[in-house]
């Protein structure tokens, strides 16, 4: 960050900047993933192509996810720089909070059954129940097992 | 991918963000009934993609906001300490409540938003530097003030009763993380009634605040393993585009006419949620 201490209104063009620029990377991210994973289904083996292109999108929605993350530590750093300790620990506090969710998310996974990759609010789900997940789309469902696979490879990579 | 299911999703996620855009709200709380009850997705799939697309259109609608000084930075952060608690909270209960409950409180916030819909929203009385300076405001500085371009000049207002503000964040956290939506059901009558702030600072703040609220909740979502790619993605993105055309046609359509396809909508849902609530829904079946 080469700003110079900003005054509280550069912090807000700061901040506008910083969620302007991460939707659009997020987005473009979660675009990118699932054209490719619309084409490849198409024309291509789909088993390959949804275990490459899923992943693309789940990382513009852990993008997503971690931009108001990535605000609130810019808004942390420009206020310990302004020496507004009072509202450093604020800042502060909301983080952790945040991060305390991740936690909680992270420990309510149930990863010690590779046997069944599926799992649905921190319950190993039996591959029927599935169809509990998605019940409307059959060909739909074959991205579920890997979907959920890419996803837990994604978190553990974090 | 069922590219068929992905454009539905796409769709109607653009359609629900347009249309909340339009009242400056998120999409979720049409995003979610809609997918649950006529996309037959489960519930709890449906809150996580929708979590995921709050988070998009506020950070998406936000920036404008902040250049033109409407947002509260500092009420926003102060707040936030209360609904991320609170979308804790929320994440906690998620996988315990059973899913009728889920149907039902669904139900009472959308009729909860169509009496809020039906009373006309002003600034709150006292809404003015005039006012009696709140002993938390004054001591956290969060007093500000805003440009008014109709007057040309910065509008100064304070920040009354932040004790009672910040537990009806809480409130609006927690039902923000149990459904999915960004519940400013609950954060409108919290600015109004408690810290009673002229409307355009509020509604901008709400919305800053919004983003981090969800992201407490969304990243234990996404790290239990409930965000579904395949859902999220084409709903994440459905509600970007959508938030840019909404905040278009505000400025088009007038505002009555808005107002009734709201209520009529949000009826129709929340009559289709009680349904599901009580297991008379017609989508019951295994597939």
């Amino acid at each position: 960050m080469n700003h110079a201490t900003p005054r509280p209104a550069q912090l807000e063009w700061l901040l506008a900047g910083t969620l302007h620029l991460g939707t659009w990377l997020a987005s473009a991210a979660i675009g990118l993933g699932l054209a490719l994973a619309l084409l490849d289904s198409r024309f291509s083996a789909p088993k390959l192509a949804i275990l490459r292109d899923v992943r693309v999108a789940t990382v513009g929605i852990a993008l997503l996810i971690l931009l108001p993350v990535v605000r609130v530590i810019v808004m942390l750093i420009v206020y310990l720089r302004q020496r507004d300790y009072l509202f450093s620990v604020i800042a502060l506090l909301v983080l952790t909070i945040i991060l305390l969710g991740f936690a909680v998310g992270l420990a309510g996974r149930h990863s010690d059954t590779p046997t069944s990759p599926v799992q649905v609010r921190g319950e190993t789900a039996p591959p029927h129940a599935m169809q509990a997940i998605l019940r409307k789309s059959n060909s739909f469902l074959t991205a579920m097992p890997h979907t959920f696979h890419r996803q837990k490879f994604f978190s553990r990579q974090s | 991918m069922d590219s068929g299911f992905a454009l539905w999703l796409f769709a109607v996620s653009l359609g629900a963000s347009a249309l909340g855009g339009m009242l400056g709200m998120a999409g979720g709380i049409f995003i979610v009934p809609i997918l649950a009850i006529f996309g037959h997705v489960d519930i709890h799939v449906a809150i996580g993609a929708s979590i995921v697309s709050v988070i998009a259109c506020s950070c998406g609608s936000a920036p404008p906001f902040l250049r033109g000084r409407l947002t509260n930075i500092r009420l926003a952060i102060t707040l936030e300490t209360a609904t991320t608690l609170g979308a804790l909270s929320g994440v906690f209960l998620f996988g315990v409540i059973p899913v009728s409950y889920l149907f039902f409180l669904f139900a009472v916030i959308l009729l909860v938003s169509v009496q809020q819909m039906m009373a006309r929203r002003g600034d709150p009385l006292g809404a003015s530097a005039a006012a009696p300076t709140g002993r938390w405001g004054a001591a956290l500085c969060l007093d500000s003030s805003y440009p008014e371009p109709d007057l040309g000049t910065d509008i100064a207002y304070r920040v009354q009763r932040l004790p009672m503000g910040m537990m009806l964040m809480f409130g609006a956290g927690l039902i923000s993380a149990l459904l999915g939506i960004g519940s400013g059901v609950l954060k409108i009558p919290a600015m109004d009634t408690a810290l009673r702030l002229p409307i355009k600072v509020s509604s901008a703040t709400s919305n800053f605040m919004i983003g981090v609220t969800a992201a407490a909740s969304a990243g234990a979502y996404f790290m239990r393993g409930d965000i579904v790619t395949a859902v999220a993605g084409p709903v994440a993105l459905g509600s970007v585009v959508g938030a840019l055309l909404g905040a278009r046609i505000l400025i088009r359509a007038s505002n009555a006419s808005i107002r009734l396809l709201f209520v009529v909508v949000l009826v129709a849902l929340a009559v289709q949620m009680l349904l599901q609530a009580f297991g008379i829904g017609f989508s019951k079946g295994p597939l």
